[in-house]
């Protein structure tokens, strides 16, 4: 079995030359080194990766930002293969599994597994820590039988994982807890000041009756005109920092 | 978030809220404390805390470990413990508690039984110690 890197597009740059460089000699160093993919822009990861799914591989690793992990999380999600994690830049993932550019090679041979919820838009897009709707007017359902509307433009927040960081009320959201945490966030002004108002409840399925405009997984990808959205637990392995913040 | 009572909503437990212009419709069941500062028809039951904020308007049959009401509430209401009325609240429907405290100014019709300590004794039915009918508490 071997462990399959797959590098961001974006990698493909002499930018990143030196410090790609860097760390394959210490995943090397460490005894894990493996097969590299380097994405193209034209290259579909669904066929890249499609051989080597079936061959059972160690590990598939996610070389890059939150794109690419959540592509990858999605790919690979119910096939009990671990996702080992490379941020290159700023990522909202790496941050809450606790993994760094820096720590991110110890992380990987330190192979700290956990199994974790997965989010899922429409039985076929999915994302690991947040989904983000603009909508006017929103009318949605919980768990088929609650029905919430709010006025106005809002921005309602299917979170799957979080650090505690972003001020949100009610109950911490759980990686392996099997529920999603629902927020609506609206500005309400007032004559002399503006306020943003929240709303926070905890489900299983969100359905979007009306008012979507988009929705952003991950703060990576964009789908327009999503109806439902659900957690599937324990449905991907990951390979964690010991740092991470659920 | 600016708009909420900061020592409801940092309250132990509290699982759910329903922010100001939000509207909630149907049986909402939850273990955890629940803060309404919008509105809510159909049923509310909690194990947990439940708060009513002043410009909260519930339509339901509510039931709850402790409660906090300053909104208006139509519907009965159950509570295991401690409920607190403040002035600002009016309630229109029965209420059951074990205590109960209403202010000055609170606005309260409906059948009010205050059962003490006995409204927790598992074994028999609790003994009323108290019922009022009430129309109004200025």
């Amino acid at each position: 079995m071997t462990n399959i890197y797959i590098y961001d597009q974006e990698l493909s740059g002499r930018r990143y030359q030196k410090l790609l460089e860097r760390l394959e000699t210490r995943l090397t160093d460490l005894g894990i080194g493996g097969k590299i993919y380097r994405l193209a822009p034209m290259t579909r990861l669904e066929s890249a990766l499609k051989d080597e799914l079936a061959k059972k591989p160690k590990t598939i690793v996610a070389v890059g930002g939150d794109a690419l992990i959540s592509r990858l999380a999605g790919l690979i999600a119910g096939t009990r293969i671990p996702l080992g994690i490379i941020p290159i830049g700023s990522s909202m993932i790496a941050d809450g599994f606790g993994i760094t550019t820096e720590n991110a090679c110890k992380t990987l041979a330190a192979r700290r597994i956990v199994s974790l919820d997965i989010g899922r838009v429409d039985g076929q897009h999915f994302f690991v820590c947040r989904a983000v709707i603009t909508a006017n007017n929103p009318s949605l359902i919980l768990d088929g039988e609650l029905t919430v509307e709010a006025e106005g433009k809002a921005l309602i927040e299917a979170v799957n994982i979080t650090g505690d960081e972003y001020g949100y009320l009610g109950a911490q959201p759980l990686a392996d807890d099997g529920r999603l945490n629902a927020y609506i966030l609206k500005t309400e002004k007032s004559l002399l000041r503006k306020d943003i108002s929240q709303s926070a409840f905890i489900c299983k399925q969100l359905e979007i009756v009306k008012g979507a405009i988009k929705v952003e997984l991950d703060g990576a990808s964009e789908i327009k005109g999503a109806r439902s959205i659900e957690v599937v637990p324990g449905l991907l392995t990951v390979i964690v920092g010991k740092d991470r913040k659920f | 978030m600016a708009m909420f009572n900061k020592n409801s909503v940092g309250k132990d437990g509290i699982e759910t809220v329903i922010g100001p212009s939000v509207k909630l419709e149907g049986n909402f069941v939850c273990q955890g404390g629940i803060v309404i500062e919008g509105e809510l028809k159909g049923s509310v039951k909690t194990a947990g805390y439940l708060e009513v904020g002043e410009r909260a308007n519930v339509t339901a049959d509510v039931a709850a470990k402790e409660a906090r009401v300053g909104g208006e509430v139509r519907g009965n209401i159950r509570i295991d413990g401690y409920l607190e009325v403040t002035s600002s609240a009016k309630l229109f429907g029965d209420i059951e508690a074990a205590f109960v405290s209403i202010a000055r100014g609170a606005v309260v019709k409906g059948k009010c039984s205050i059962l003490g300590e006995a409204k927790n004794t598992k074994n028999g039915t609790p003994k009323i110690k108290e019922e009022t009918a009430v129309n109004s508490h200025d």
